[in-house]
């Protein structure tokens, strides 16, 4: 017996509310998780897109009083949103296209390097949100005290999302302080007020849906090497199915005039090159309800099938998650 | 009033009235009505008998068809959180959340019952000294023996200190001496801080040992509930005979001593029985028993050791009922 040991002594104090012990779930997730070097380091490297952005956001201010930088900007615009009308509108006049240039950027920054890390970051850190809890049995540990499924769910989404947030809106955001910081001009901030708005709305877009599906991979099996492969399947096969049926579609309405492919350039934030396969990839429907928060989403097309889908494919993988470990504490 | 202050305890610490679960068309508990009071009370029964849907219904985890239930006086399901937070639960089955060490798991049973982190820092390394604990509080769980992590969850069953410990299997995987110190924890929180408990066990000696109080349950009913007192008074059941100096001769005609003696006590009209090891059973005579043995025994010339009145034997308890179960539902 220790020296120290005293046998049983008796507790009291003062406890927190019960409503609030969903907290307790989400910050030993999040502390769990950043035990993995490799979530470190990918989260080191999901930051570098924004150094990159953060300088295009410099040449563009520069180029309003400097016009030797206006081909430069133009040619960076033409690539980062494969929008070439915005392209020549911004050589032409770098000023009235602040707004556009700004949320195209933001845009291009959520959906290329972000889209990808946000991949490798959930992939690293959801699957075995629920899976190990399964497959452990930590599920009794969890309800046999004050808490109830809905802040079970709440705790490992809140774990999902504050990766999440940490490679999108935190980024977004320090982009758009650095972006205004840089311009020579305060009336940047009159230009772009609604930006950080749409940038937490647009992450709020991508966290919900993304953080459901991968809790549902993770609640799909207790294996989280299997919950894994679910997860990057998901958006592989989305892809790659999107890809082929467009393909031929494209083949089916017969090879367009050389100028015209020209002027169509493949581009994935390009509602003319928009197709109804869309739907069918996860990465496309949240690019096209990005698109919209980001207010560059053409007019004359309706936003509400993209954001159906996502409503219910959110909702359908909480309603999984929820019935797998239901079951489990039955058993 | 405080439910949750230590000084709040009620007579019985669960009540459960025609309480009834099915899963499917399988009935688990079958109009279960039962009051269990305070001081550590035995849940026994076979596999598959209901115990531990009973004890994850006194903890909400799985919702009741019909009937009322109330633990530590708050009504299940209205105040299931309160209840949680005032129980310690011992589950069964392995279970751990991957990735902790041994510490750190008792600390987020601690914070999940609400105490701030420091504090449940604190508070789970003197349940763990308890426990019996050393360094290997700082290993992951994963690198855990069975042992350990029935220590591991017994630690965490009771560190925030609850008023009733619900115990599910306490003793499975430990070796004789940790069972035995286990046990003696058990009756330790019992008998000196108070503490309700509720022991879900096949291991009738850990019942024997620490229990005030027994229920057995087969096919989803209560069988049978009483203290472990009144389950081991000596009965009307007549007496026991031990013969001494008893030497096994054959297979055929083992305890010859007892035998003999079984032979004359039927001579003069007594239904003798031989049971086992060479001890004799003699039904209730009267007043006049303990004379016919003797004379019996000295005609035969056979030396008795000891006679006792025969008692119930909570392994003969638990089997008759199990028995009238199977047999009502035949």
């Amino acid at each position: 017996m220790a020296l120290h040991e005293v046998g049983y002594r008796k507790w009291s104090g003062a406890k927190a509310s019960i409503s609030s012990r969903w907290m307790v779930i989400a910050l030993t997730g999040v502390r769990l998780a950043f035990r993995s070097t490799w979530l470190s380091r990918t989260l080191v490297l999901s930051w570098t897109p924004a150094l990159l952005v953060g300088f295009w956001f410099f040449l563009y201010e520069q180029s309003i009083i400097r016009d030797e930088l206006r081909r430069v900007i133009s040619g960076i615009v033409a690539v980062a949103t494969s929008d070439a009308d915005l392209a020549r509108r911004v050589f032409s006049n770098p000023a009235a296209e602040r707004h556009n240039v700004w949320s195209s950027l933001l845009l291009a920054f959520f959906r290329y390097p972000q889209g990808v890390m946000m991949l490798i970051v959930v992939g690293i850190v959801a699957p075995r949100l629920i899976s190990s809890d399964l497959r452990n049995r930590g599920y009794l540990l969890y309800f046999s005290r004050p808490i109830q499924l809905v802040g079970y769910l709440f705790g490992k989404l809140l774990v999902v999302w504050t990766f999440l947030a940490m490679i999108t809106t935190v980024p977004a955001l320090a982009l758009y302080v650095v972006g205004v910081f840089l311009s020579p001009d305060f009336g940047v901030v009159w230009d772009t007020w609604d930006l950080p708005i749409r940038v937490v709305v647009a992450s709020l877009v991508l966290m919900f849906p993304t953080a459901a599906v991968a809790l549902a991979c993770s609640a799909f099996t207790s294996e989280s090497r299997y919950a894994v492969f679910s997860w990057f399947a998901i958006w592989i096969v989305g892809w790659v199915s999107y890809s082929v049926l467009r393909a031929g579609e494209m083949a089916g309405r017969g090879r367009p005039a050389i100028q015209e492919r020209m002027s169509q350039r493949p581009g994935i934030m390009r509602m003319a090159e928009s197709s109804d396969w869309e739907i069918i990839s996860p990465f496309h429907v949240l690019g096209r309800v990005q698109q919209y928060v980001f207010g560059l989403y053409p007019a004359d097309k309706q936003i509400w099938p993209y954001a159906l889908m996502l409503a219910v494919v959110s909702l359908a993988s909480l309603c999984f998650v929820a019935s797998r470990v239901r079951k489990r504490l039955r058993a | 009033m405080n439910l949750l202050s230590p000084a709040f305890r009620p007579q019985n610490v669960i009540e459960l009235n025609g309480v009834t679960k099915r899963y499917g068309r399988q009935l688990a508990l079958n109009n279960v009505t039962i009051s269990i009071g305070t001081g550590v009370s035995g849940l026994l029964g076979p596999n598959g008998s209901g115990k531990s849907t009973l004890i994850k219904s006194l903890l909400g985890l799985v919702k009741i068809q019909s009937g009322s239930a109330t633990v530590l006086g708050l009504s299940l399901p209205q105040q299931v959180q309160v209840i949680r937070d005032c129980v310690g639960y011992l589950p069964e089955d392995d279970c751990f959340i991957a990735g902790l060490t041994g510490i750190e798991s008792v600390q987020f049973m601690a914070r999940l019952s609400g105490i701030s982190s420091i504090e449940a820092l604190r508070r789970s390394h003197e349940v763990m000294d308890y426990a019996e604990f050393g360094q290997e509080r700082y290993r992951h769980v994963e690198t855990y023996s069975t042992g350990m992590r029935q220590k591991l969850k017994f630690a965490q069953a009771i560190v925030h200190d609850p008023q009733l410990l619900i115990l599910d299997e306490p003793t499975s995987g430990l070796d004789p001496e940790q069972r035995a110190s286990m046990l003696r924890k058990i009756r330790n929180l019992a008998e000196n801080h108070g503490k309700s408990i509720l022991i879900c066990t096949h291991i009738l000696h850990d019942v024997r040992t620490v229990c005030d109080q027994v229920i057995i349950m087969a096919r989803g009913a209560i069988r049978l509930s009483d203290s472990l007192e009144n389950l081991s008074r000596p009965t009307n059941g007549g007496m026991f005979v031990r013969v001494g100096n008893q030497r096994p001769t054959t297979a055929t005609e083992q305890f010859p001593d007892a035998g003999r003696l079984v032979e004359r006590l039927r001579q003069v009209s007594i239904a003798a029985e031989l049971r086992g090891n060479g001890v004799v059973w003699v039904p209730a005579l009267g007043d006049g028993s303990r004379k016919a043995i003797w004379e019996a025994a000295a005609i035969s010339g056979v030396f008795i050791e000891g006679l006792d009145g025969a008692r119930n034997s909570l392994e003969e308890v638990f089997f008759e009922a199990v028995k009238e179960a199977a047999h009502g539902s035949a």
